[in-house]
């Protein structure tokens, strides 16, 4: 750390030494990190956004660094009517197109670039969601062409993935409207009923007309058939289900004290004789709709954040106009593939867009959309889904589906899954309410039968109050309301739930596996020295290596022109050597920079310094045939890597280090954090058995990883956790994503959930009790209609309450 | 009391209304994105200067 560091103007990152990019916008010297945030920034003043600066309340990453991925001139294929035709909804005059937006990092990111876009001519309408990451546009085509709006978002360093409507998502936002009718229905009766209702109960002290009250109980009738009839349909439906299939969840015992408590209520307005019991229906009804409208709420959250993070990365894919002929391949945007077209997949590549195998064999890893860690073997006329890995051999696929609705295919297909999953905590009170409703009925009929023996008038009116009692609506309330508060608050502290289920499996674990690089460490490699063997100076050494590596986009390549930013040599004749290293010449000598594999291949005769011992990652410079510099890195290790391991070690949970990579350096990494257990030299396969092996001898396994290695492991542990910057794959199959470049925010989830799991329990004790203590009082006769009324709102509130203590929660990680 | 004669039935038709309206409203889709209207209300426009606006 020197003292005249200093920190780019956008992105606030502490600009490496040597790389300053110096700017004058707005009459002022600008300091900035690289050529990308010096852009950004200047586009940003030029159009009067500059108010962003003051108002962001976090930072982006290096426009450089984040662009990484994004191909060049990707804005161009925008510019093709094909592809227009399929991204854009015209009628006529306007013209919509919807697309995600990758990299926003605060609200005002949205500001930002409605304001932007809002000032190009043409545009009519412009939205950016900020929870969902979509932005959509309505605009005149004929004044502004698609390509221009995604420069434009561009220029303000983000990327733009289209994102065509998709009807599971439809379906979702469907869904959650009804719910919402159907609670602001049972609200506005419920709250007419309930003022009916306290007339009513006060003439029990001062007496009221027969007439009036007659007429309240008949009007109590009317405005208690909307909610019976249209808000709690969805119960009775439920509960219909549920005993087709004959299998009871918490609809059951609901919909027979639902129906119970109306039919006496029925029989009583019309007999006018008897208790009424509209209110607590009322009441009952709305409670359950909040939980059900607050958790679906939660739900649909997710998937937005979901399909926004899954979202089709823009990629390439090598086309063939022939299928027979290789030379005839040609490389383009994955979107302009068209069905019908032929395109060669080679191994380690995702297949571009769906389509059915015409030429080879190979085998695919279909984890993305399976879940499954298998290997499946594809042959010729097997249909293969975009997105999944050819693992082994070259083949040519006939595409079936457009690569950005096998995306979105995907994405439903992925939704689906998670979705299916049903939280453990919910199975658990499911197999409570079946034998809850069991239980209900028996004591019902016990209770009536003993009133009846004694020859009491009201037995039937003591039935149904036990009926009415019996009513588990704290109890249905405990696990949903505390589950949505822990996804809303995860989601607050930069923590995406992916799949319900993962809350209590979090809470659960005892066994934490970590992946090293990029997870523990670093994506980004260092270089930490350098060794010579020659008459060459460090100086030259590296100006020769930088000049060879800025042809390579490889971490160790990058390193390398870090290193060395300014006075790169030019490198000339350069071949780059898939797997192996880099050819070229520089200053008039033939240069070779690689591993040591690379190295010997070409040279005659096995040099004596090359078998020497390595230590973490090393790569060579030659000259001719000789060796004249070896260059040293390491991977940094994450800043706050520490933290967390000490936090966990502290919590007593077992900790392993499973990775990839040599000996030397697993163990450097799990000396210096504290890890005990390293395992190096892991092929997946390894980490798999690692974990089954855990999972056998009944440990509840989480895994922490970020690589595609690692989503066959994600897959399998009982919990996974993965960065944001994480693959693709392995962030589709991760249960808890950490949206934020935070690893310690690994320890909050952990945190939460055990806190969550905590008012769980509390809540499913209480429900309990109160029903039990309910259902006894109301078997000895003691409960009329307003303590039925005043006891399951005090009870459903109190579970709702204790709940809503996970929202206010602080991560206390001491 | 006979105004409760008056009354009660406009009761009814009041909560009638308020829920029609309540159904259009989310008919409409006012209230599908609740988190984004709370950011941009924050947002003011008069900090933008000299621009192309």
């Amino acid at each position: 750390m020197t003292a005249n560091q200093k920190d780019c103007y956008h992105c606030g990152e502490v600009i490496p030494a040597r790389r300053e990019v110096i700017r004058h916008i707005d009459g002022k010297q600008m300091s900035l990190c690289c050529e990308g945030c010096a852009a950004v920034a200047a586009v940003i003043h030029e159009s009067g956004l500059h108010a962003y600066y003051k108002k962001r309340t976090a930072r982006p990453r290096p426009v450089d660094e984040s662009r990484n991925s994004l191909p060049q001139a990707f804005s161009e294929i925008f510019d093709d009517d094909s592809l227009c035709a399929q991204l854009v909804e015209s009628d006529g005059e306007m013209s919509v197109a919807h697309f995600i937006v990758q990299n926003m990092h605060c609200p005002t990111c949205t500001w930002l670039i409605e304001r932007r876009l809002g000032a190009l001519p043409g545009i009519q309408e412009v939205n950016v969601n900020f929870r969902t990451q979509k932005l959509s546009l309505r605009w005149k085509q004929e004044q502004l062409r698609l390509s221009e709006i995604v420069d434009c978002v561009q220029g303000l360093g983000y990327s733009v993935v289209p994102f065509g409507r998709n009807a599971y998502l439809e379906t979702i936002r469907a869904q959650n409207q009804d719910l919402l009718k159907r609670l602001g229905v049972a609200g506005v009766f419920g709250m007419q009923v309930m003022v009916i209702a306290v007339a009513l109960y006060a003439s029990a002290w001062s007496s009221i007309e027969i007439a009036y009250e007659e007429l309240f109980r008949r009007l109590s009738l009317l405005l208690a058939l909307p909610i019976i009839l249209y808000s709690a349909a969805p119960i009775f439906a439920g509960a219909v289900r549920d005993l087709k299939h004959k299998s009871a969840t918490m609809d059951v015992p609901i919909a027979l004290g639902l129906l119970v408590a109306f039919v006496a209520s029925l029989s009583a307005t019309v007999q006018s004789a008897g208790e009424i019991y509209y209110d607590s229906i009322a009441m009952f009804v709305f409670l359950q709709l909040s939980a059900r409208y607050l958790e679906h709420g939660a739900y649909r959250r997710m998937t937005d954040r979901i399909s926004a993070l899954t979202a089709a990365t823009p990629s390439y894919a090598n086309r063939m106009s022939d299928s027979e002929s290789i030379d005839s391949v040609e490389v383009v945007p994955a979107l302009r593939l068209q069905v019908g077209d032929f395109v060669l997949t080679k191994p380690g590549e995702a297949f571009p867009a769906d389509g059915t195998i015409i030429t080879g064999r190979t085998d695919v890893n279909e984890s993305i959309l399976t879940g499954e860690s298998d290997i499946i073997k594809r042959d010729v006329g097997d249909a293969v889904f975009g997105g999944s890995v050819n693992v082994t051999d070259a083949v040519v696929i006939e595409v079936t589906n457009r690569s950005d609705e096998s995306a979105l295919a995907a994405i439903v297909r992925l939704l689906e899954r998670s979705n299916a999953n049903k939280p453990r905590g919910r199975r658990l009170t499911d197999m409570i309410a079946s034998k809850f409703a069991v239980a209900v009925v028996l004591i019902a009929t016990v209770v009536g039968g003993f009133w009846f023996w004694l020859g009491s008038p009201a037995w039937l009116a003591h039935t149904i109050a036990v009926l009415v009692v019996a009513c588990p609506c704290a109890l249905s309330l405990a696990v949903p309301t505390a589950l949505t508060a822990t996804i809303n608050s995860a989601a607050k502290h930069g923590i995406l739930l992916a799949r319900a289920d993962a809350v209590i499996a979090l809470a659960n674990a005892d066994t934490f596996l970590f992946d090293k690089t990029g997870t523990l460490t670093e994506n980004r490699a260092r270089l930490a020295s350098i060794e010579l063997f020659g008459a060459c100076s460090e100086d030259d050494a590296l100006r020769i290596a930088a000049a060879l590596a800025q042809h390579s986009d490889h971490p160790i390549a990058k390193a390398l022109t870090s290193a060395q930013a300014e006075s790169i040599a030019m490198a000339q004749e350069v071949r780059n050597i898939h797997g192996g290293g880099i050819i070229g010449d520089v200053d008039g000598s033939t240069y070779r920079l690689g591993s040591s594999d690379f190295i010997e291949s070409k040279i005659s005769g096995p040099s004596p310094r090359l078998t020497s011992v390595h230590t973490g990652l090393v790569t060579y410079l030659n000259r001719g045939e000789h060796t004249i510099a070896r260059f040293h890195f390491d991977n940094l290790l994450r800043a706050d890597a520490k933290e967390l391991i000490a936090w966990l070690n502290r919590s007593r949970v077992h900790l392993a280090l499973v990775t990839g990579d040599r000996k030397s350096e697993a163990d450097r990494v799990g000396a210096e954090l504290g890890i005990s257990e390293v395992h190096w030299q892991c092929s997946p396969v390894n980490k798999l058995d690692i974990i089954s092996e855990r999972q056998k001898s009944g440990r509840c396994v989480a895994m922490v990883g970020d690589g595609v290695n690692d989503a066959p492991t994600l897959a399998t542990a009982d919990v996974s956790i993965a960065p944001a910057s994480a693959q693709h794959i392995a962030k589709v199959n991760a249960d808890v994503i950490i949206l934020e470049d935070q690893l310690n925010l690994v320890a909050v989830a952990r945190d939460i959930t055990q806190f969550s799991a905590k008012i769980m329990r509390s809540n499913t004790v209480w429900a309990i009790a109160y029903n039990m203590v309910g259902v006894s009082l109301a078997a000895a006769g003691f409960v009329p209609p307003l303590a039925a009324a005043v006891g399951m709102s005090a009870s459903s509130l109190l579970v709702v309450g204790n709940s809503l203590r996970i929202m206010s929660y602080r991560p206390k990680l001491e | 009391m006979e105004i409760l004669y008056l009354l009660v039935p406009m009761t009814l038709v009041i909560a009638a209304v308020i829920a029609a309206f309540f159904l259009w409203s989310v008919r409409s889709g006012q209230y599908d994105d609740l988190d984004g209207e709370a950011h941009r209300v924050l947002m003011d426009d008069d900090e933008v200067e000299s621009g192309d606006r």
